[in-house]
């Protein structure tokens, strides 16, 4: 279940998770403050309820004391028999019955309903006894103050009469008990009075007593008399008097038991129960107020489990959101940086999700895709470029390897006796050399420029030095085509030093100037070279070449810089070249954010102009670019120990050292040349190849400046591996120099003669030592 | 006695009960009807002025009757006063004498009532059985026979006072959900009434002539004074009787006095009581509200009273004719099955006993176990199968009769000492 709901929040989109988001906490804040509502209703009830409560106790209260009230006028009224006091009982009565229908209406539980209930039951029933109390009253008094006192003094007048007659009669023994009887009779009247009205109970025995001692005393005396026969009724009236006294005793015991049993004991039961309800109000009272303090509590309690409920389900919620959607928007835009930056192995997240995490997800996994094919394509482009590249190298190894044959041989053969006819061919032999070697690095160049692989330096350099070498140059070869060369070098304004890279500067120049010769049978060529300033430290040179040549047509213009396309296809034929000067050119002038200009009006010559930007440049050390002196180099017998494969190479490198008068040793690969080492044989210098069988150049130098001759004996790269990356390896072995291929005699004689310097000096350490 | 109040359970019987056998019991009564439409004024309690008996009396009889039911203060006040008020009194011994003494009533012929002869020893001689105990105070057979000198005695005469007709014991009720259940004669003792552990939840009827007797008992079994005759005591012994009450009572030891039968219902019901003075009919109606009271057997004896009907003194003609006719209903059988049904007596029980089911009469009258569900009078069941019948049999409870109901000489002294008490 749980995870049925999870499953289905997760398929919601963003917005619908943060709506659920937000929902949720306001169905909690609703829930709150209904709570909180309810909570607050109930507070308010309890202190309605202890209010009412209060009003309740208040009315009890007041019923307690007219109830005592009520018993007390009871008591009064025994007593007195007041019609006023009978009036304020039915009135207080009346009181106690409205109070306790009105505590009934407002009493809420249902025990102290069933007691005012029981209340007013009992009430009922002592409305009843208030009205027996009367009738009670009423017939006590009549016995008391009207049959008592007419047959008392009925008998009374009858035994004074009893007593006169016995006087009249001058019977002293009549007299006697006439008076006796009458005593009796007085004392019977006392007892009466007394028990009846003073209670005193005991004297009730008399009463009878006292009348029938009267009454027999008639009797015994007065009955057989016939004088008295008037008097007869007498016993009679003793008889009816006790009857009366009967009656008034229970007349007497009824009111009390009235007043002092049944009403005093339903008042005490009032008493009683309005203790109670009393007692049972003030409780409530007191569980209304623990109630409120609890409600009270609760409210509190509530608001903490709200507030902590709140706070961790919004913390929940921000957790949620920060690690489904800010978290996972931050996956997928780190996804996309490490796609951006060519990263595609990553596991793409979230690719699972239906939401716009999930849309995201799977925009960068069609963007990885993409990029996949990219690469793919890339590396399959790069191969090529690399296939191309490879090819070229190896081509141009190739072609050098013999070349450096042919040329090599061509110097030695000039070196020889030979005739005006031979020197002739051997100079067409050697152009013929030059001209191939020109075509091979041409095609070098624009090959690296193409794949991108060409490096730019970025030292000082002296410009009016770099001109002045192709001025010199170039009139001389003016002046062999038998035109004229001309320079306009203005370039004052420029510090000694600039930054450059002359070598591709004057590949430029070079390239315009052998143009302009090339082109140009009669007139001359001009360079020319303008220096400004351009700001604070940057200085411009207009650099151009003028001739009086053959000139391009319009049409020949557009394709001028494009690889192999010469304005004529028939200049190639005519003049020769591989037609990628220009393209070369144009594309360095470019790397210098530049463009070659072309000036050229068909048949009247053209000019090549270009623009390009210096800045200062400064040389820390004060060590002048001085050239050592090559020629009439007088170089010292070495032994040299040449490690080569190619047959025709060592055969012509042999040659050419052993003209200087080296002593050669020949190793035909890295392995034989370090068994040589190993065998204790030393040299004064190693000049190896690279490319080798079993062991090339590059490892075997690592072995020996390792191994056997650390530094000591100078070894000196020969190679037709000419590319940059090639000579760098060569370094990075410990090779101090390079000697590519076609090996030119004169770099041969630098090396030996720098090895010759190197060779004194460690001979004069060694001895000093 | 003031068994004045309302009883709860006094309705229903609307149909003939067993009219077939009240038929033939009353074919063979050997007394004469009164054909004249003449009107009977009955004045008494609730106890016995119950409306389902007016109803079948009237049937039975073919006369109209009036009940006049009050308290019985009230009742003995207006007979004792005004003879006139009424034809037939029934109320309790204890008001005898008064009526008596008043001329409120005259002498019942006792050749006009069929039954006499039927009606047992308890109003003649005073025991139930040989071994009986008299009970002490007005016991009823002390005040039966009317004698030509206008005295009342146990002597026997052409005359009587009063027809005997329902009786009962009464003692204490107590709830055995917090006092123990007690062996019934043996250890269930009118001492309980004052015993400390119940302090707080005691109480009393308040009513003089009945609560007296009940807290004289209870202070004579707990030892703590002797009367030299508890039937008639002396203004010493009733001082020293309301001391200890009094003291009790200021100690808190009462929870209240009841009035009337469901006040006493009413108290055990909330508790407010756990052992309190009781009546059959207040008992029946507790249980029935789930309290397990248990009526106790005290080993003291009971305090018992005795049902008279009297007759006016200024009643004369066809209606003393018919207040014969309704006497010697009474008498008959169905009036004493009805009440037996109520848990009281009728003097000629076997009258009766054919009214009754074996299992009825087994329970009310033999304290034996009933064998299914007994109905009472209001058509609810009173009694579970299993019952036995607190007390038991008839003869039983009647041989251990402690004191009568009585208005002893000193009564207007003990009134007044019992409002002390009240208000104390």
């Amino acid at each position: 279940m749980m995870s049925w709901i999870l499953n289905k929040i997760r398929s919601l989109s963003i917005g619908m998770k943060i709506s659920l988001g937000f929902s949720i906490a306001i169905i909690i804040f609703l829930g709150y403050s209904i709570s909180n509502f309810e909570s607050l209703h109930k507070f308010e009830t309890t202190q309605n309820r202890l209010l009412h409560l209060k009003e309740t106790t208040v009315k009890v209260l007041t019923m307690d004391k007219t109830i005592s009230d009520l018993q007390k006028s009871a008591l009064a009224f025994s007593q007195t028999g007041s019609p006023a006091i009978i009036e304020q009982i039915k009135k207080n009565f009346k009181t106690i019955g409205l109070e306790s229908k009105l505590i009934l209406s407002m009493t809420t539980d249902e025990e102290s309903s069933k007691r005012v209930q029981v209340i007013i039951d009992v009430l009922k029933q002592y409305g009843e006894e208030i009205q027996t109390l009367e009738d009670l009253y009423a017939y006590r008094k009549n016995l008391l103050e009207t049959s008592i006192p007419t047959t008392t003094s009925e008998i009374e007048s009858k035994l004074k009469a009893i007593l006169e007659k016995s006087v009249n009669q001058n019977n002293e023994q009549l007299v006697s008990k006439s008076q006796l009887q009458l005593q009796n009779w007085y004392e019977a009247r006392i007892s009466t009075i007394l028990f009846l009205k003073e209670r005193k109970y005991k004297e009730k025995e008399n009463v009878s007593k006292k009348i029938n001692t009267a009454k027999k005393i008639y009797l015994d005396s007065f009955l057989k008399i016939a004088s008295f026969e008037q008097h007869h009724n007498t016993p009679q009236l003793f008889e009816d008097y006790l009857d009366l006294f009967s009656q008034a005793t229970q007349a007497n015991r009824n009111f009390l038991t009235q007043v002092n049993v049944v009403m005093a004991g339903q008042v005490l039961e009032f008493a009683n129960l309005a203790k109670i309800i009393k007692k049972k109000t003030l409780d409530n009272i007191e569980s209304s107020a623990k109630q409120s303090q609890q409600s009270l509590k609760d409210s509190k309690l509530l608001l903490i489990l709200f507030l902590s409920t709140t706070i961790s389900t919004l913390f929940a919620i921000a957790i949620y959101f920060n690690t489904t959607i800010s978290k996972s928007l931050e996956r997928i835009s780190g996804t996309f940086s490490k796609l951006l930056t060519g990263d595609l192995d990553d596991i793409i997240p979230g690719m699972e999700r239906k939401d716009e995490v999930g849309q995201l997800a799977k925009a960068a996994n069609a963007f990885r895709e993409l990029s996949l094919n990219y690469q793919l394509a890339k590396i399959e482009a790069d191969q090529n470029a690399k296939a191309k590249s490879d090819f070229l190298a190896n081509m141009s190894h190739e072609i050098r390897t013999p070349m450096n044959g042919i040329l090599g041989m061509v110097t030695l053969l000039e070196e020889t006796d030979l005739n005006k006819e031979q020197v002739k061919m051997l100079q067409t032999v050697a152009s013929c050399g030059d001209g191939l070697m020109t075509v091979l690095n041409d095609i070098l160049d624009l090959s690296k420029i193409e794949s991108g692989n060409i490096e730019y330096e970025y030292i000082p350099f002296k410009l009016d030095q770099a001109l002045e070498d192709l001025v010199l140059l170039f009139s001389m070869e003016a002046n062999k085509k038998g035109i004229g060369f001309n320079s306009n070098i203005e370039i004052k304004e420029l510090p000694e030093y600039i930054l450059g890279d002359v070598t591709r500067l004057k590949q430029i120049l070079i390239n315009l100037l052998n143009n302009a010769i090339k082109f140009t049978s009669e007139g001359e060529v001009l360079l020319s070279a303008i220096a400004s300033k351009t700001a604070e430290d940057t200085y411009r040179v207009q650099f151009t070449v003028r001739d009086s040549g053959v000139g391009i047509d319009d049409a020949a213009k557009s394709n001028l810089f494009k690889a192999f396309s010469q304005a004529d296809s028939s200049i190639t034929r005519k003049f020769g070249g591989t037609g990628l000067g220009l393209t070369i050119s144009a594309k360095i002038a470019k790397h210098f954010k530049s463009e070659i200009e072309v000036e050229s009006e068909f048949g009247k010559g053209s000019a090549f102009s270009l623009s390009v930007d210096f800045k200062e440049g400064i040389i820390r050390s004060n060590a002048n670019d001085e050239k050592k002196p090559t020629s009439n180099i007088e170089l010292s017998s070495l032994k040299i120990l040449l490690v080569e494969d190619n047959q025709v190479n060592i055969e012509l490198a042999s040659i050419m050292l052993k003209k200087m008068d080296q002593n050669v040793t020949v190793a035909r690969n890295g392995q034989e040349a370090i068994e040589i080492l190993e065998d204790g044989n030393t040299f004064d210098l190693i000049l190896m190849d690279m490319q080798m069988p079993i062991m090339d150049g590059v490892t075997a130098t690592k072995i020996i400046n390792q191994r056997l001759n650390p530094g000591r004996t100078p070894i000196v790269a020969m190679t037709a591996n000419v590319l940059k990356e090639d000579k760098e390896r060569c370094f990075e072995a410990g090779m101090i120099d390079f000697i590519p291929k076609p090996i030119r005699k004169k770099k041969l004689q630098e090396i030996i003669h720098s090895a010759s310097i190197e060779n004194q000096a460690i001979l004069n350490r060694d001895k000093a030592s | 006695m003031s068994k004045s109040k309302k009883i709860s359970r006094r309705n229903a019987l609307k149909s003939g009960i067993k009219g077939s056998l009240v038929g033939l019991g009353f074919s063979k009564a050997p007394y004469a009807f009164t054909k004249s439409k003449v009107t009977l004024r009955v004045m008494g309690t609730h106890v016995t002025l119950q409306e389902e008996l007016r109803k079948r009396a009237m049937k039975d009889l073919g006369i109209n009757i009036e009940f006049e039911a009050k308290g019985s203060a009230a009742v003995l006040q207006k007979a004792a006063a005004n003879p006139k008020s009424f034809d037939l009194y029934e109320q309790w011994s204890d008001s005898i004498n008064i009526l008596w003494q008043a001329k409120a009533i005259q002498p019942i012929e006792i050749e006009r009532i069929a039954n006499w002869d039927e009606i047992n020893s308890l109003t003649k001689t005073g025991r139930i059985t040989d071994n009986a105990k008299i009970g002490l105070g007005d016991a009823p057979y002390k005040l039966l026979y009317a004698q030509k000198n206008g005295t009342l005695s146990n002597r026997q005469s052409t005359h009587a006072s009063f027809l005997p007709y329902v009786h009962n014991v009464d003692s204490f009720g107590y709830n055995t959900k917090y006092i123990k259940k007690g062996i019934p004669y043996e250890t269930e003792s009118w001492s309980w009434l004052l015993d400390d552990q119940y302090k707080g939840k005691v109480a009393l009827i308040n009513a003089p002539t009945i609560g007296i007797f009940d807290a004289a008992l209870a202070a004579q079994a707990s030892g703590l004074m002797t009367f030299k005759d508890m039937g008639n005591m002396t203004t010493d012994e009733i001082d020293k009787l309301f001391k200890i009450l009094t003291h009790k009572k200021q100690s808190g030891h009462f929870s209240g006095f009841w009035n009337s039968v469901p006040q006493s219902v009413d108290f055990v019901v909330n508790n407010r009581a756990y052992i309190e003075s009781m009546f059959s009919p207040g008992i029946s109606s507790a249980r029935g509200k789930g309290v397990p009271m248990v009526y106790a057997s005290p080993k003291e004896g009971y305090r018992a009273w005795h049902g008279v009907m009297c007759l006016s003194s200024k009643t004369t003609g066809h209606v003393k004719d018919a207040a014969y006719e309704y006497m010697n209903w009474w008498l008959s059988g169905w009036p004493g099955a009805f009440i037996a049904r109520q848990g009281y007596y009728i003097s000629n029980a076997q009258r009766s006993k054919p009214l009754l089911s074996k299992d009825e009469w087994n329970f009310w009258y033999e304290g034996k176990e009933s064998s299914q569900n007994l109905v009472g009078t209001d058509g609810k069941v009173s009694v579970q199968a299993g019952d036995v019948r607190d007390g038991g049999s008839y003869e039983k409870r009647f041989s251990n009769i402690a004191v009568w109901n009585t208005v002893m000489d000193n009564y207007d002294y003990s009134l007044d000492k019992w409002y002390e008490f009240l208000n104390s």
